[in-house]
């Protein structure tokens, strides 16, 4: 069959998202069978990506028009007066007379503070290489502007991989004039890819630019590390599927023999690909593939390349070309982590209905070298957590916990609802509880000092809710009671709250549950008629009605202060959105509108936000209810497809595109599930990752908590 | 704002550290020549006072001065054009050396460099500037469909001297 090619222009269209929908789809078909368009693609990206960078600095300083203007140097206005608005703004805006009107009635429709608020970091060299030290140039946000020092942070990756990546201060910056900060920075000499951020010296605020400040370590041959790239790939592929992508495409252009570099792209082509478009998917890789098992069959690889080269040998030929490369790693270095690991896996489908030989397998795999057999110890408590055998519970939930460290809470908490096992959880829940407070405990890139802090309080509050309930199970009243007790202070977690109520309750300390009920009570997520069972379990405690009531009252002030506490106040980036409806109507919106608003991202394609989405609903209903306004961005582009999706799920909450980007970049958001709540002059207040807590941000700044 | 309208120095030094090399760099693209982008370079920051009586306050301010910048740089090259000036490309500049240019960006931009001025202009006006064939052809003085023609052109140029496949 003669392919035939899609014109340039259609291409270029293509690329640049000009393309209407129908030619997407026709040149998106093609593009899945032909490697030749899918490169033009490619490289008009490249080009217009090349030509649009903002590498260049102006050559001279102000000082040089300073003095034209002082001895008294006029420029003749250029003829033409500038445009009355952008070619989108007219094409989706007010008519000329309508915004004339606008502006005489005091309505800003850009709004320069809100630009304002954009801050830049420019990194050069742009392509450093191994230990080079980086000079870095700082347009600051208003919040770090009047700061003297400010600080450079890095969340990086090492070359190897597997490993986690690791945060780091990394250099200063020293203010020069108006916002601009000049400094070096220079990576650890581990380090090859690596996100910026920048904050000043007390860590009380943090600009992390929606993490795209980003540096890619280069070989000395010009290419970026392929562990930059995987860095890259690995940070950016829940935030920024874009970006991600663009990473892998990179590591296969750049690392054409490399088998994870192609096992990494297709694993990403083939997620989003059609089903019966995958064969086609495998046709377009033929030629690396069969390059590299060539270059392989001729050669030693190592384990990490022996792996890639199994895993990309099974997404290509099916299990027995896997099997082949597998055995290879297990023949040749079976210490070695990837072949433990790949050990693990091939028990799991060998011995999937023969548990005792499974489990003696991934026994005699842990034996071998405890410290890289994290996989057989995983495979092997979930195994053990379907059969409910309490001593293979608490031996490899133990195991488990000690090959991932972070695994130990959720292992505690497991085990704790045995009674058999219930003392080895509670040590391993108190083992998470001592980690909080240890000085290995990093704190996250983007998170200043007091937002690490809350997290750390409502990690340990989550803590020792299961410790507290633990030990509640296991009779032991008082200590369960002193244990919740040290958690339901700088919180908000209705579940803790319930907790330590029950433990006071058992130990007939009804006036000393009263506070912590009407808590719960008093929770905007509660029903009231929940509320009303809650105060019925208290008896007289909760009597007369004035009690009550003075309990609630004092269970929302706390609620208040707790959500004030942490509360933002931010100019969005934009002050409107462009947004199209599900009939292709665009909404021009403006975010100061004298009612709280709720944007919820959200998207099909993500498993924690699909899971919200019947919440969403109700939350949504909800809000308008009450006079809010409630706004959820999907992610896609295609209304008729989303109209389609939610005809089909039964969905009802308003949902709109956002073609323009405008409420990504509003709010500088590339991920979900994803909510914002503003207030009514369009100020950013909260954000939140569930409907819940978007109900308790809404009810605190409507004061109808 | 206000207060580079009223003549600030300080206020107009802030400006142009905020946008000096974006101006700068909208100027580049289109001239391909520093010494006169640095002269766009001028006249936009030495006349801005006098321009920001014009500004409405409509819309995005870097916008707004971008396409300033773009202007002035448009009206440089009909003086350019009207006095001769050699086309600009000195075609003794150096080959890069082989593999110093992974990802092709230096030969994607010397591509667009060298493009005829005509097809260099429109080019960037639409795939930088984001105008529409509508707007470049009322600066230019061309029908929206020679614009369109002219980016043709121009992309398959390109093609060629990047080795598009």
């Amino acid at each position: 069959m003669i392919l035939r090619h899609p014109t340039l222009r259609a291409l270029r269209r293509f690329a640049l998202e000009e393309a209407s929908r129908a030619e997407r789809g026709r040149v998106a078909r093609h593009l899945m069978r032909c490697h030749r368009c899918q490169a033009r693609v490619r490289s008009i990206r490249n080009v217009v990506d090349a030509i649009r960078e903002d590498g260049v600095r102006a050559p001279v300083d102000f000082e040089s028009i300073a003095a034209r203007i002082q001895a008294g140097e006029r420029v003749i206005p250029t003829a033409e007066p500038p445009p009355a608005a952008s070619p989108r703004v007219r094409r989706y805006g007010a008519t000329a007379a309508t915004v004339v009107a606008l502006v005489a009635a005091g309505v800003v429709l850009g709004v320069p503070e809100a630009r304002a608020d954009r801050s830049e970091l420019w990194v050069s060299p742009a392509e450093p290489v191994a230990g080079e030290s980086l000079t870095l140039r700082y347009q600051a946000t208003p919040r770090l502007r009047d700061e003297d020092r400010l600080v450079v942070r890095a969340r990086y990756y090492v070359a190897q991989r597997g490993e986690e990546p690791r945060t780091a201060e990394v250099g200063t910056l020293v203010a020069r004039r108006g916002g601009a900060f000049e400094g070096t920075a220079t990576l650890p000499d581990s380090a090859v890819y690596a996100v910026l951020a920048v904050e000043d010296p007390e860590a009380r605020f943090v600009d992390s630019h929606a993490e795209r400040w980003e540096v890619l370590v280069h070989a000395p041959d010009g290419r970026p590390f392929l562990g930059a790239l995987r860095g890259r790939y690995m940070d950016n592929r829940m935030r920024n599927t874009r970006v991600a992508s663009q990473a892998i495409r990179a590591m296969t252009e750049h690392y054409p023999d490399e088998a994870e570099a192609w096992y990494l792209r297709f694993s990403d082509e083939a997620s989003t690909a059609p089903r019966e478009a995958v064969d086609s998917l495998r046709a377009v890789y033929r030629s690396a593939y069969d390059r590299i098992v060539a270059i392989a069959e001729a050669s030693s690889p190592d384990p990490s390349e022996l792996w890639s080269l199994a895993m990309l040998a099974g997404s290509m030929e099916g299990q027995a070309a896997r099997d082949r490369w597998r055995d290879e790693l297990i023949r040749r270095y079976p210490t070695s982590g990837a072949a433990l690991q790949q050990a693990a896996l091939a028990a799991s489908s060998r011995y999937r209905e023969d548990v005792v030989r499974h489990l003696a397998v991934l026994d005699s795999i842990w034996q071998t070298a405890p410290d890289s057999a994290a996989q057989a110890a995983f495979n092997a408590w979930n195994i053990v957590q379907r059969l409910g055998d309490d001593a293979g519970l608490v031996k490899w939930g133990t195991r488990f916990a000690t090959a991932m460290p972070g695994a130990g809470w959720h292992v505690g908490t497991v085990l704790s609802r045995r009674a058999a096992a219930r003392e080895d959880g509670m040590a391993l829940i108190r083992e998470a509880i001592a980690g909080l407070d240890g000085p290995a405990r990093e704190r996250p890139l983007t998170l200043s000092r007091d937002e690490a802090e809350a997290e750390t309080r409502r990690v340990a509050a989550r803590y020792h809710a299961a410790l507290g309930r633990a030990l509640l199970e296991a009779g032991r009243t008082g200590a369960a009671r002193d244990t919740l007790d040290l958690a339901v202070d700088g919180v908000w977690d209705p579940t803790l709250f319930q907790a330590a109520a029950d433990a006071r309750l058992m130990l007939g300390d009804t006036a000393g549950a009263l506070e912590l009920v009407a808590r719960v009570a008093a929770d905007p997520v509660t029903q009231p008629a929940r509320a009303d069972s809650l105060r019925a379990s208290l008896g007289e405690a909760a009597h007369p009605d004035e009690t009550w009531q003075a309990a609630v009252e004092k269970a929302r002030a706390h609620l208040r202060h707790e959500l004030l506490q942490g509360a933002l106040d931010r100019a969005p980036l934009r002050a409107r959105l462009r947004l199209q409806d599900l009939a292709g109507q665009t909404h021009d919106v403006r975010l100061a509108d004298d009612a709280v608003t709720v944007i919820a991202f959200w998207s099909r394609y993500c498993p924690p936000s699909r899971a919200q989405l019947g919440e969403l609903d109700r939350v949504a209903e909800r809000l308008a209810d009450s006079g809010v306004r409630f706004l959820a961005i999907s992610d896609e582009h295609e209304a008729a497809d989303v109209a389609a999706f939610m005809d089909a799920s039964g969905h009802t909450f308003p949902t709109f595109l956002d073609p323009h980007r405008d409420a990504r970049n509003a709010f500088d958001n590339r991920s979900v599930p994803y909510y914002v709540v503003l207030d009514p002059e369009g100020r950013i207040r909260f954000t939140a990752r569930e409907p819940g807590e978007v109900v308790r941000q809404v009810a605190v700044l409507s004061g109808t908590e | 704002m206000r207060r580079a309208r009223a003549g600030s120095m300080v206020a107009l030094g802030e400006l142009y550290a905020r946008h000096a090399d974006a101006v700068y760099g909208a100027a580049l693209r289109l001239l391909a020549a520093p010494a006169d982008a640095e002269d766009v370079l001028h006249d936009v920051f030495v006349g801005l006072r006098d321009a920001l009586r014009a500004y409405e306050e409509r819309g995005s301010f870097p916008a707004w001065l971008r396409r300033l910048a773009v202007r002035r740089a448009l009206m440089q090259l009909r003086r350019e054009r009207r006095r001769g000036a050699p086309d600009i490309l000195d075609p003794t500049l150096d080959p890069t050396p082989p593999g110093a240019d992974p990802t092709g960006r230096i030969a994607a931009r010397r591509a667009v460099e060298s493009l005829p001025e005509p097809l260099r202009v429109v080019f960037v006006l639409k795939e930088v500037e984001g105008w529409s064939h509508a707007e470049i052809g009322a600066q230019l003085g061309i029908t929206a469909r020679a614009s369109a023609l002219r980016l043709h052109r121009a992309w398959k140029q390109i093609r060629q001297r990047v080795g598009m496949p």
